[in-house]
């Protein structure tokens, strides 16, 4: 991951989670607002609730007074007295009372609550209320009560007593949608009042609760006041109790639609910021990244320059700021490397220039030498008999003759190093070119006691190379192992196919090199041997260089050395390389 | 016994009879149409009018003669052989003859139950009777005309036009319209009815209400508890109006005398005895019935003192409550057409006690009230009996 990447992506964590700490910051405490209105919205309705009550009840009241005061009440208060009154002379008396004061439920009763006429239940007559509580005990006062009705069920009602001479009156108001109706609900809240396990009404009707309603309806009636949030809405359950008997639930919700819709649209708009936010920081992470990637790109594009030898690499960042002063630094640096380089080129210039005297010397002075005792011997010769003179004279010429093909040689060498041209490319099978320069140095190598192992990987594996210099190579580095093991050992070729490229190793057994030859040993005119020129390894890295190969020697001290030498297979690969 | 019914019969009778002597001081007039509606749908009350038997039970239950004027033993006493009324007329004018096989019965059986057998509506041998159908709508409306040939004497009405299936709530309706001469009304109206100086007549209790279990799972400790916890005298002070009779008989006292042999306790604590936890029991009643829904809403109530909660239902019922139509003055007679009524096997041939005793039994059918027949007639009508004999009523003429 690019430090780009890295900038870009913490960047836009670090928007949207601001973003979203804000959001939720934001939501949490709309929540809270919501809840504490919600709160008071239901606690309203619930005080209305216990208004609406009391202003009812006393409604019930007023009407059994007025109802009191009626003739057919004064008439059954005188049938009431009889130990066997006549039912049918008042049968619907209640009916007619309970419309006339506006009531849904009217009982006339004796003292004793025997039921002397019955408005909602008719046939209910000669046996004794059973909802009235305790009958004149309450007179004047409004209670709620469970009323039993003719089908099985049972109604919640507001109801009061009266007494009017020897009769009781007993009226109730039904709790049902008129009366929550009459509660007068506020926009977004409503109360359902439930007086049965499946028999709840809000001020439209009849309601279906759900099971969460249910189940909370039955927490209700363990704990009294119970909230809860259902759907979507906040409901708080109140039980109904009068006199420690429960008459049901008052259930007050308030719609959370509007809390919904706005944490919707905070979190719509947090989104929406967060995107934008996410975008803006992509945008300003990538104005900043690029100001500030860019010195780096130019710092590593640097670096790359002068790994790959462009020691004259400069870059070019504007000063001010840390990049600038790495980039002062850098260029200061390479610049600094440039004129050590120099300084150690033009030192080991200097060193190879001594070195390449001392071995023209060394080369040179060893032909001298009997140059100098021919000449000499010749020039004493003069004296001797024209015979002797001539023998000697003979023998001096040749000796001559054969010291000057051997400046010729020398000179040839260095001649050949100086003139190393150009590889001409073409597929070569190494196999084929190994054989060739072991079958030139056959005979040699049986002189020299040396036995020969090679191990070809694929004897068809061909390459791209200039066949003559890499039989030069390894013929330089036959000749050399050769050379190491004076008294015989073995030569192992190997060959070993890799990805791109196939792996030659030359391996002899003689004494090894110390880790310091070995450092040391492709520099040219370096040889660690009595008569070498020491220009065969150097040609040998030339070729190998010019083959876009390498070249790298393994040995120690007394384990003999192996030259392995990696050749890629195909040129154009390489050189692109 | 028997005796002793009759008289009781000849002392209920005479109330009706004394009401139309009363109505017949004026000269009988022929002609006109009366027009009578009826909730009954079929034609049970009008057949006797157009179909006649060998025999028939009279206004005070004794079998008398008709379309058979006597009946004797043949030589070998092995069948009973009856003597065809002479110059009767089919209502086509064709004169009725009947086969021999008609009027010849095997002596199998008592000749007390052959004469029953004979007179029931469904033995009615051919359309002889004073009036014939001109015009028939199944279960809505019926016009009668007069036979002129009839063999009793031509009818005093010219045709009657029968209104079937309407409520007593439209027939009381239709009355005070004008659009009818005779309707049904309920005991509960009688007061009502004459504050308002209708012509009410009221017959001797002719319909019984009974508590039937259609459920046979019910049990009889239960069927016999709900029958205990009803307080029938409480029902009929109050809900009805004291125009019934209570009862735990099926036949009212008038017919058959030994009403009151069958005992009507309102006996609570014995039901609760009867009564093990809590029993639910579906009750079913016509709701269109003013009467006895308010019956049924009180039997609930007085069910449920003893831990029956009884359930007003208009669906599957354990029980119902329903009114059944007394046919005949005849107690064998009316016993066997309830039977047939309550889809309950016939009892076997036996005194009416024992076979009403047969039918009592298990507490499968709870008698509770015995109702009169009430009809309101308009001023103009004469000789109009619950019975409905046709033949006998006659209008008024109207100045």
């Amino acid at each position: 991951m690019t430090f780009r990447t890295k900038l870009l992506v913490v960047s836009s964590l670090t928007v949207a989670g601001a973003v979203a700490l804000v959001t939720g910051a934001v939501s949490v405490a709309a929540r809270r607002a919501f809840e504490r209105v919600d709160a008071e919205r239901r606690g309203a309705l619930l005080q209305q609730f216990e208004k609406q009550i009391k202003a009812q009840g006393s409604e019930v009241n007023a009407a059994l007074q007025r109802a009191g005061s009626s003739v057919l009440i004064t008439r059954m208060a005188a049938e009431a007295d009889r130990p066997d009154p006549d039912f049918a002379s008042f049968y619907s008396d209640a009916q007619l009372l309970a419309q006339s004061s506006g009531l849904a439920f009217f009982d006339v009763t004796r003292k004793d609550l025997t039921i002397l006429s019955s408005a909602h239940w008719p046939v209910r007559f000669g046996y004794k209320n059973d909802w009235g509580s305790c009958g004149t005990c309450r007179i004047g006062q409004a209670f709620l009560t469970r009323i039993p009705m003719p089908d099985g069920s049972a109604a919640v009602a507001l109801a009061a007593v009266a007494q009017q001479n020897d009769v009781i009156l007993i009226g109730g108001q039904r709790l049902d949608a008129g009366f929550m109706k009459a509660l007068g609900e506020a926009p977004g809240v409503r109360a359902v009042l439930c007086v049965g396990p499946q028999e709840c009404f809000d001020s439209r009707g009849p309601v279906a609760l759900s099971p969460q309603l249910q189940s909370l309806i039955a927490k209700a009636a363990h704990n009294n006041n119970v909230s809860e949030r259902v759907g979507d809405e906040a409901f708080q359950a109140a039980l109904l109790r009068e006199s420690d008997v429960s008459l049901g639930v008052l259930l007050v919700a308030s719609s959370l639609e509007q809390q919904s819709k706005l944490e919707s649209s905070i979190l719509t708009i947090g989104l929406w910021v967060a995107l934008c936010g996410i975008v803006l920081g992509i945008l300003l992470g990538w104005w900043t990244t690029e100001r500030i990637t860019r010195p780096v790109n130019e710092l590593a594009r640097g670096a790359r320059a002068v790994a790959a030898g462009n020691w004259t690499a400069k870059v070019n960042v504007p000063p001010g700021d840390e990049m600038g002063e790495l980039a002062v630094a850098f260029n200061k640096m390479t610049g600094e490397l440039m004129e050590q380089q120099n300084r150690a080129l033009q030192a080991e210039r200097v060193a190879a220039w001594r070195e390449l005297a001392r071995r023209l010397a060394h080369e040179l002075k060893n032909p001298l030498f009997p140059l100098q005792i021919t000449v000499e011997n010749m020039q004493r010769a003069r004296s001797l008999s024209a015979q002797e003179f001539d023998e000697v004279f003979q023998e001096g010429t040749r000796t001559l003759l054969d010291e000057v093909r051997n400046f010729k040689t020398i000179i040839g060498r260095f001649s050949d190093f100086a003139k190393m041209p150009a590889p001409h490319f073409e597929p070569v099978n190494i196999t084929e070119v190994i054989t060739d320069v072991l079958r030139l140095y056959e005979a040699q190598l049986k002189t020299n006691n040396i036995t020969l192992h090679a191990r070809m990987a694929d004897t068809s594996l061909r390459i791209d190379a200039d066949p003559d210099q890499l039989r030069r190579a390894l013929s330089n580095l036959t000749l050399n192992a050769i050379d190491a093991m004076p008294n015989g050992g073995a030569l192992t070729f190997t060959t070993e196919q890799m990805e791109n490229a196939v792996q030659i190793r030359v391996s002899d057994t003689g004494q090894g090199l110390t880790q310091e030859e070995s450092s040391r040993l492709f520099t040219p005119y370096y040889t660690t041997k009595q008569h070498g020129t020491g220009l065969g390894l150097a040609i040998v890295q030339g070729v190998v260089s010019d083959h876009h190969g390498k070249i790298t020697v393994e040995s120690a001290e007394g384990k003999g050395a192996t030259f392995v030498i990696e050749l890629p297979i195909k040129q154009m690969a390489a050189a692109q390389v | 016994m028997r005796l002793m019914r009759y008289r009781w019969i000849a002392a209920v009778v005479s109330g009706g009879i004394a009401w139309s002597a009363s109505a017949q001081t004026a000269r009988s007039h022929y002609g006109g149409v009366l027009r009578v509606e009826t909730s009954d749908t079929g034609d049970a009350h009008f057949a006797a009018q157009i179909s006649e038997t060998l025999v028939r039970s009279n206004r005070h239950g004794e079998i008398e003669p008709w379309l058979a004027t006597d009946w004797t033993h043949d030589f070998a006493n092995a069948r009973w052989i009856f003597t065809a009324r002479k110059n009767v007329l089919l209502q086509n004018g064709v004169p009725w003859a009947p086969s021999e096989s008609a009027l010849s019965i095997a002596d199998s059986k008592p000749i007390e139950e052959i004469l029953v057998e004979s007179g029931q509506a469904e033995k009615s041998l051919a359309e002889t009777g004073p009036f014939h159908v001109s015009n028939l709508k199944p279960g809505q409306f019926a016009r009668l005309e007069a036979s002129e040939k009839y063999w009793g004497g031509r009818p005093f009405l010219d045709a009657v036009e029968i209104q079937l299936g309407r409520t007593r709530r439209d027939q009381l309706l239709d009355f005070e319209l004008g659009k009818a001469d005779v309707v049904e009304a309920e005991v509960t109206d009688i007061k009502s009815l004459k504050q308002r100086s209708a012509v009410v007549q009221m017959s001797k209790p002719l319909e019984t209400v009974a508590l039937v279990f259609e459920n046979a799972a019910i049990s009889i400790d239960v069927r016999q508890a709900l029958a205990l916890s009803i307080d029938r005298a409480t029902i009929q002070r109050v809900l009805l109006d004291k125009q019934a009779e209570v009862s735990a008989a099926l036949l009212p006292q008038w017919i058959s005398g030994y009403a009151f042999l069958f005992l009507t306790p309102h006996d609570v604590a014995r039901a609760k005895e009867l009564v093990h936890g809590k029993v639910n029991l579906m009750l079913c009643s016509d709701p269109n019935d003013r009467v006895l829904q308010p019956v049924a809403d009180r039997i609930a109530v007085d069910a449920s003192q003893v831990g029956i909660v009884v359930h007003q239902s208009t669906g599957s019922c354990d029980a119902r409550l329903f009114r059944l139509p007394i046919r005949s003055v005849n107690p064998q007679q009316a016993l066997l057409s309830m039977a047939s009524a309550l889809h309950e096997s016939a009892p076997a041939w036996a005194q009416p006690y024992r076979m009403e005793r047969e039918l009592l039994k298990d507490y499968h059918v709870v008698p509770l009230f015995h109702f009169p027949l009430v009809h309101v007639l308009t001023p103009n009508v004469r000789n109009w009996s619950a019975d409905w004999n046709l033949a006998d009523v006659w209008l008024e003429a109207t100045p």
